[in-house]
């Protein structure tokens, strides 16, 4: 049963770090990670002991870009939204869409789309941008079962039935001039209004446009990503035991940025993660989208004390506690700050043993 | 700032026992067994004892301040103190090293503090009044920003007290108590950010006589993880209202009922009792906070009673079915209410806990529809208040747009605004409507969502005399925030309006003349707020 009123943008932006395998994007690709250049030759190593100190200069770098292609279809119409054409989400995993995408909402922003853009991949885009709240959804409850298209007029309005006249309204360009809004349909996976979206589709609305279907395709969502893990200053800890923390009180005290270039905030970081990989730091800057698909053994821990991990309490989903660090492949921490619209991690260094 | 972890700061319990009759605080060295001081002013050149053992015994002044001496300053003393609450109690013998031991409460994350600084050499203190403060204060386990004091006074005849505290010696904010007695004085510090380290006073009051305890100080702790503080621009403007704002998380994590204080930053949450929670309103004397859900549409209600401490979380669901939304607390502590109806149209109902209500469930009132004289299908009540001058009730029903004022006694209906079977002439507005907030007898305000309409959502004042009335006010935000649901606003003393967007994550605070001081908006992802209160303080009755 869908809940009422939308989470909005909870999930509407560039990164999740769950995704299926996809290696380097390819040229012409729309999708994945490349690395950063390296500056650092030799990567150093600073050893902590038990104790982690957050820096800086420990941290990897992250910078993602999401391009929206626009359809124009037909203003105040009975549009069609159909994704049955979609076989991969936006980070490029495989979907199937007729029982992964179950719902479809219908956003508008109060921004034109080069600012939608600007603002999606700066993580800046605020609930406020979206014109209404909530938006428009389909189906009014229960599962979707199926089927891979809608049309506009049996959305409703957190469960409530909308008059035609104001979708009409809605999808008058008199209105909602293209130079001020942006339309957006959203498949997402899940019932819950706002959150899972797995591929985006901008369009305009044009009295003079002939088509009305709103199709969403593998290539609706275009993300890119670069990332460095090569360049930073390795985390060196004591060998095989869990008993490490790890704080970055010191970045929020010193206003430090995160990995994505905005301020380290007090009490953001939700949770943490750590992973085991057979992949190079180098091969792993391409699957940076396919993380915790790829860790031979990834761990997760809540943070419930403010501004400090206590690798302890990592577990893996089979309830598996962290051992600790050895010298076998890349060990790798991360910060998430889990309430951002950027699922990237804040934070995400190295670990090495180290004496 | 420095930071201490949670667990211990929020293990901070610092036993003192200041001793402050007015005495001469020689410089002493140790703090042992020290005897209270008891003639003279503070010491100022005292080495607070930085070797000599917590003292137990002593029996300190009450009213000294704490001189300059070194204990007071270093603050380690009270480390121990704020563990084992003992460390302190010697302090008070020359009067700095009470002072020493409450600094200590921060210092008790080390734990080895113990033996420096309570023997407090210098101080004394120049108290007024002949008594003595015992006291102990520690943070609540289940809220990291409430500080729970418990003391007692000498003062004879004590009728009355209060704690000012503050994160300077200047304090700023007041804790009252209306009844003291003769021990375990419990008394609530509300209103504090996180990790900070707060001063407090005493001051007991009766008999024609007063007295004040020195400072004493406690640090806070955290609250949830994941709470992003709110944008707010301007940081800071003239002629805002200040105060206290209570509200809920309607979506977004984490799900608590919060409360943030003028600078945005939250002073106070509660969580872990369910999702969409729209409803958060202080009991009428201030010791309880409602909590509800939106139960939108009619599924399980969540109700909950939760005393400001967090310690005590009484569940009320079962008593409350079918209710949604929010609620209005009454000076008698009923609470009014609307809950589904069996015609679909709600019913608009009262609860008293442990008392009035028939069968321990809410009595209804009236039913929407029949006080609205409507053949609606179906009537979504959203908003209610009461209005203390009629003893009446006050709601709102998104479908029809309509607001009636019903009589408690039996349920008739006074007046209606807009639609179709509206009592009043020279009123109306269309799209759907909110929050309300009585202005008196004939004036009141509206959240009007404006659904469907051009320009966003609209705060409306109307005023009327007699049948006829009009608008007298309005404020649109710019640009247009179109808010379909919820939606809140508050008239505030100073004439400012608090107008909250509730689904899109923003607060505006606007001045007569309708120009925005100040906006507030969401930081989390999908973070939305739920109906709204603000407060110049979070002790005594409700503003409305």
């Amino acid at each position: 049963m869908r809940t009422q009123i939308a989470a909005l943008l909870a999930a509407s932006l560039p990164l999740v770090l769950t995704a299926c395998g996809s290696d380097s994007p390819g040229p012409g690709a729309t999708t994945g990670c490349t690395s950063a250049a390296v500056t650092n030759a030799t990567p150093q190593t600073a050893c902590m002991g038990t104790t982690i100190v957050a820096s800086t200069a420990n941290n990897y770098a992250f910078t993602s870009t999401m391009k929206l292609p626009p359809l124009t279809v037909k203003s105040m119409s009975n549009l069609t939204f159909d994704w049955g054409g979609v076989t991969k989400d936006f980070l490029a995993h495989p979907i199937n869409a007729s029982n992964s995408l179950d719902t479809m909402s219908l956003l508008v922003f109060q921004l034109p789309l080069a600012e939608l853009e600007t603002k999606l991949n700066a993580d800046t885009l605020s609930q406020q941008d979206v014109y209404q709240v909530p938006p428009p959804s389909w189906p009014a409850s229960g599962a979707a079962g199926a089927t891979t298209s809608a049309q506009l007029y049996t959305f409703t309005a957190n469960g409530l039935a909308i008059p035609q006249a104001d979708f009409d309204r809605a999808t008058d360009p008199a209105m909602f001039d293209r130079s001020m809004f942006t339309f957006m349909a959203a498949a997402s996976h899940g019932l819950v209004i706002g959150e899972g979206f797995r591929m985006l589709q901008t369009f305009h609305i044009d009295a003079g446009a002939s088509s009305t279907t709103v199709a969403l395709k593998d290539d609706s969502t275009q993300l890119t990503c670069q990332v460095s893990l090569r360049n930073l200053t390795i985390t060196g800890v004591t060998a095989g035991t869990p008993a490490l923390t790890m704080s970055w009180q010191n970045m929020v005290d010193t206003g430090a940025t995160n990995a994505l270039g905005s301020v380290f905030k007090d009490n953001y970081v939700t949770s943490a993660i750590v992973g085991h990989f057979t992949e190079t730091p180098e091969q792993l800057e391409k699957k940076f989208l396919d993380l915790d698909m790829i860790a031979t053994k990834y761990y997760r821990a809540d943070i419930t004390n403010n501004g400090m991990l206590d690798f302890t309490t990592l577990r893996t989903e089979g309830g598996e506690a962290f051992p600790g660090v050895d010298d076998t492949g890349t060990w790798m921490v991360g910060l998430i700050c889990g309430n951002c619209r950027n699922p990237a991690p804040w934070y995400m260094t190295i670990l090495k043993p180290c004496t | 700032m420095r930071r201490t972890s949670a667990p211990l700061a929020l293990c901070g319990c610092l036993v003192l026992a200041i001793g402050c009759a007015p005495s001469a605080g020689d410089p002493g060295t140790g703090g042992s067994n020290g005897g209270a001081g008891t003639t003279g002013a503070a010491g100022t050149t005292g080495n607070a004892g930085t070797t000599g053992a917590a003292g137990t015994t002593g029996t300190a002044g009450t009213t000294g301040s704490a001189g300059s001496g070194i204990s007071g300053t270093t603050g380690t003393a009270g480390s121990i103190a704020g563990t084992t609450g003992t460390a302190g109690s010697s302090g008070g013998s020359v009067g700095s090293g009470g002072r020493g031991g409450s600094s200590a409460g921060r210092g008790g994350t080390t734990g080895n503090a113990g033996t420096t600084g309570t023997a407090g050499s210098g101080a004394g203190g120049t108290g007024s009044g002949n008594c003595t403060f015992t006291q102990s204060s520690m943070i609540s386990p289940m809220i990291g920003t409430v500080g729970i004091v418990t003391w007692s006074t000498t003062l004879a005849g004590a009728t009355s007290a209060k704690i000012d505290f503050g994160l300077t010696t200047s304090y700023g904010m007041s804790a009252p108590v209306s009844t003291v007695a003769a021990s375990n004085n419990r008394t609530l510090l509300l209103g504090m950010k996180t990790q900070r380290m707060y001063n407090y006073r005493i001051t007991a009051m009766g008999g024609g006589a007063s007295c004040e305890s020195p400072n004493y100080t406690i640090m806070t702790g955290n609250l949830p993880t994941g709470l992003m503080k709110p944008n707010v621009s301007p940081a800071t403007a003239t002629g805002l209202s200040g105060g206290f704002l209570i509200t809920a998380q309607y979506q977004g994590n984490p799900v608590t009922a919060f409360i943030l204080d003028a600078d945005g930053d939250y002073v106070w949450a509660f969580g872990g009792i369910g999702s969409q929670l729209t409803g958060a309103r202080m009991s009428y004397d201030g010791r309880y906070m409602w909590i509800n859900n939106a139960n939108v549409p009619n599924g399980t209600a969540m109700v909950r009673r939760v005393s400001m401490d967090g310690m005590t979380n009484e569940n009320y669901s079962s008593q409350f079915t079918g209710m949604n939304h929010q609620m209005a607390i009454l000076p008698d502590e009923t609470v009014a209410y609307y809950a589904y109806g069996s015609n679909g149209c709600d019913d608009v109902k009262e609860f008293k806990p442990n008392g009035a209500a028939p069968g321990g469930t809410g009595k209804t009132v009236v039913n929407s529809k029949t006080a609205l004289r409507i053949n609606d299908s179906m009537c979504h009540l959203n908003n209610i208040q009461y209005s203390m001058e009629d003893d009446s009730l006050v709601f709102s029903n998104l479908q029809s747009s309509q607001i009636a004022k019903v009589k408690r006694s039996d349920g008739s209906t006074t007046w209606i605004l807009n639609g179709s079977s509206a009592t009043i002439t020279g009123i109306s507005w269309s799209g759907g409507n909110h929050g309300i907030h009585l202005l008196g007898l004939n004036r009141l305000l509206i959240f009007n969502n404006n659904n469907g309409g051009s320009g966003g959502s609209i705060a409306k004042e109307y005023m009327w005399s007699g049948t006829s009335g009009s608008q007298v006010w309005s404020y649109t935000a710019s640009p247009a925030q179109p808010n379909m649901v919820m939606g809140d606003l508050q008239r505030m003393p100073n004439g400012n309006t608090v107008v909250a967007y509730s689904t899109r994550g923003v607060i505006d605070e606007v001045n007569a003349q309708g120009m925005l001081l100040q906006r507030m908006t969401s930081a989390g992802a999908g973070a939305t707020f739920g109906y709204i209160e603000k407060r110049a303080t979070l002790y005594g009755p409700p503003p409305r």
